[in-house]
Formats: structure tokens, C-alpha cells, sequence
């Protein structure tokens, strides 16, 4: 039989096992952009717990029914039509703050783990999302509902592209899509075309993004985004 | 591998402004940030050498070290920073391997570059991971920890929550029952040899 020094001596040898060079920095970027998405969510939750949460809801109300007054088709107290919303130069800003500048930038996968990947170049995806964005326009159009489809074992639906301003506002967009129950049991994602979702905080708002939703939708993102 | 950190002053009270909280979460990541650097490979080892997966291993450092972000402020300093880094992997690694016990993974020849560093023999380090998987969970953590992490008797107590006596007693049978493994798998490959010869 073998001896324990002998054994001993072997296991030694499994103490010089290592990370490869290549891996221990970019899992470190990946902590970071974790923790840097965390902290904005938690910096978020701050005004509940310094208002309250019935006057930080107020005020939540206040700022979303205002964004729907300004997009709505509504008449003045006269009766005059107030104009819509619309794409031209005249129209109002979007009611939806697009961040000046980014701090981080990655994007969840669409694979049932939603890997997070850092952006190859960080300064080139954000001019390229905050330009899209600086287009596009609400979306006034319906959103069918996901069927039920019962327990995933993973998820299932497209990639999300998650920022985080400057001043600490988590963002994250996605195409927007649901699912449906094809025959078989088949479950499929459906997608409104040229329609994007855009979260901060508990919001939502759907956006007419077309070269935006093609890029993300289309897979054009996985050039831009992975693993160093 | 003894230097630790200094905490800032950021768990002594709470937060009055904006500015102390960055300054905290600056202070926060710099510390762990430098045990990262510091210890980063031995969580992945003892990962890699437990679930005997790299993939699962880089998920364990991911892992630790942002629950070590998060928990930063109340660590207490009462315990090494590497035991207390230890006992998070091991808490995690607990409810990963139990959700794994379904799906036991095997060793592959795909799996020998992620091992990392070119001069370790990885003949021995399969042969090593191979045996350690054919012991129970307890005694394969206890070789992990005493002769690969070479951690004393204490710390090891310490991560695992055990006695001091508890973890010598399972560490001496757990050293039998691996020379017995290894014992026979030698003992195949030399009649595999002499029918060769």
C-alpha cells in the first residue's frame, strides 16, 4: 500500500493548481459589474426609506401620470386639441431620462444561465446605444401577455443589455417580446417588431427603437460583447 | 500571504451622506480587490478540487467575492480573512453539490488546460481529483483543506464548524481510506503494464 508520505507528497503537487492568468481579471470584472449594478438598485431604494414609501409612491405616480399626460391624446380645458407626440423636430422631449453618460455597460445572455458579458470596447457600445436611444420614439401600440406556460428551468427570452449612469441609474433594455404555446407544448418567443423595453427602477416603457431591437435581437451585440 | 486589508472605517455606524457612502463602497472594493488578488487562487482550487468542474469553480470565486463585497462591513476580523473566504466557499459549494448529487460530473481530457498552471503535473493532479471523488463529501474536504490547502487544524475546524478532534480523527481516516484508493488504482496500472511488457 502506498505510504502517507508518499501520499502526502502527491497531494502537494495539487497545491500549485491555479486560475489561468487570462481568467482571474475578467472574473474580477464580472464581480464588479454585479456589485455596480446592485449598489445603483440599492441607491434607487433610498428615497423609499428617506420618504417613505406612500410619498416616494406619490411622487412615482406623479412622474409616471405626467409622462402619460404628455403622451396622450387629451384636450385642453377649452377643448382645443393639444397636439400629439410626435417624431418631428417641434415634438417635446421624451419623458424618459436618457442617461447622459454611462458608467457600466454589459449584457445578459439569452442563454438559460443569462451568462453577464462586459463590452469589448465600452466607449464604442455606449455611443452607439445612447444614439439609438436618443431616437427613438414611445411606443403606443399593445403588448400581447405571455401565455402560461408553466415552470422554466431556465430562462428563456432575448438578451438584455444593462447600463448604469453616471449618477447611478440602473437601466436595462431588452426587445420586447413574450411568450407563447405553440402545438406540442413547444414554447416560442414572440417579438414586437421594432419595439424595445426600457426598465429603470420599477418602470417600464416601450419604445420605438428599430436599429436598436435589430441589434439586439439579431445577435448583432455578440461582436461587441463577451469574455476578454 | 499573511498581509490583510485594512477595514476602513466603514462598519463603525451609519451612513450620513452620499459622499460617505461612496467613499465606503470605494474603501469596500479596494479591500477586497486586494484579497482578491491575494486568494482568488485558492478558492479556486478548493472549488476545483470539491466539484471537480472548472466552469462550477470560476462560478465559487465569482461567487465568494461578491457575497465578501456584500458582507464586507459586518466581517468582524475574529477570523482569518482566508478562513472566512473558505467558509463562504464552502457554504456555497454545500448547496451546489447538492443539487449536483443527481448529475455527478466525471473528469474529461477537456477539462486538463483550465487546470492553469503549466508546471504542475497534471497526471497526478487527475489521478488526486479522481481518488478525492471517490471519498465521502466529509473526508474529501478535510485532505482538501489540511494537506492541499495546508490550512491547521483550527482553521479547518473553523470553515467546516467542526471540533478540532473531530476534524484530526476524519483527516486520519480519510488519509487511510486515499491510500487505499490509490493503492489499487496503482496497483491496475502496473498489471495493465506487466501484460503490456
Amino acid at each position: 500500500m502506498m505510504s502517507e508520505r508518499e501520499l502526502l507528497k502527491k497531494l502537494s503537487v495539487a497545491t500549485n493548481v491555479k486560475m489561468p492568468p487570462d481568467k482571474q481579471p475578467s472574473i474580477w470584472e464580472s464581480i464588479e459589474q454585479r456589485m455596480d449594478y446592485t449598489r445603483s438598485f440599492k441607491r434607487m431604494r433610498r428615497p423609499v426609506r428617506i420618504l417613505g414609501f406612500s410619498a416616494a409612491a406619490a411622487v412615482l405616480a406623479a412622474v409616471v401620470g405626467g409622462g402619460v399626460y404628455l403622451f396622450s391624446d387629451h384636450g385642453g380645458p377649452s377643448g382645443a386639441a393639444i397636439p400629439q407626440y410626435t417624431t418631428g423636430g417641434s415634438a417635446p422631449a421624451p419623458a424618459f431620462a436618457i442617461p447622459t453618460a454611462i458608467q457600466t455597460i454589459s449584457m445578459s445572455s439569452d442563454t438559460p444561465a443569462r451568462m453577464m458579458l462586459p463590452a469589448k470596447d465600452p466607449n464604442s457600445a455606449e455611443q452607439n446605444v445612447l444614439t439609438w436611444l436618443r431616437s427613438a420614439t414611445p411606443y403606443a401600440g399593445k403588448v400581447p401577455e405571455s401565455s402560461n406556460v408553466g415552470t422554466l428551468h431556465g430562462y428563456m427570452g432575448p438578451a438584455q443589455l444593462n447600463m448604469v449612469s453616471t449618477d447611478g441609474q440602473a437601466v436595462s433594455i431588452e426587445p420586447a417580446s413574450y411568450l407563447t404555446k405553440a402545438a406540442g407544448g413547444q414554447i416560442q418567443v414572440q417579438y414586437v417588431q421594432d419595439v424595445i423595453v426600457y426598465s429603470f427602477g420599477s418602470e417600464k416603457m416601450y419604445l420605438h427603437a428599430p436599429e436598436l431591437f435589430a441589434w439586439l435581437k439579431n445577435d448583432e451585440w455578440k461582436t461587441e460583447f463577451g469574455m476578454h | 500571504m499573511n498581509q490583510q486589508p485594512v477595514k476602513g472605517d466603514g462598519g463603525s455606524g451609519p451612513a450620513s451622506s452620499d459622499g460617505r457612502f461612496a467613499k465606503e463602497e470605494v474603501q469596500t472594493k479596494e479591500a477586497i480587490r486586494a484579497l482578491y488578488e491575494l486568494y482568488s487562487n485558492d478558492i479556486y482550487r478548493y472549488a476545483r478540487m470539491t466539484l471537480c468542474d472548472s466552469g462550477d469553480a470560476y462560478d465559487v470565486v465569482q461567487e465568494v467575492f461578491v457575497r465578501a463585497l456584500r458582507s464586507w462591513p459586518a466581517y468582524r476580523q475574529d477570523a482569518q480573512v482566508k478562513t472566512w473566504l473558505m467558509s463562504i466557499a464552502r457554504n456555497y459549494m454545500v448547496d451546489l453539490l447538492r443539487k449536483k448529487r443527481t448529475e455527478r460530473r466525471y473528469i474529461t481530457a477537456a477539462e486538463l488546460p483550465d487546470v492553469g498552471d503549466p508546471s504542475t503535473a497534471m497526471d497526478v493532479v487527475m489521478e488526486i481529483q479522481d481518488a478525492l471523488h471517490q471519498l465521502k463529501d466529509n473526508y474529501r474536504q478535510v485532505v482538501i483543506l489540511r494537506h492541499i490547502e495546508n490550512l491547521s487544524l483550527q482553521e479547518t475546524a473553523t470553515i467546516l464548524g467542526w471540533s478540532q478532534n473531530r476534524v484530526r480523527n476524519a483527516t486520519h481516516r480519510a488519509v487511510k481510506k486515499l491510500q487505499e484508493i490509490l493503492s489499487s488504482t496503482t496497483g491496475e496500472v502496473n498489471i495493465k503494464h506487466d501484460v503490456r511488457a
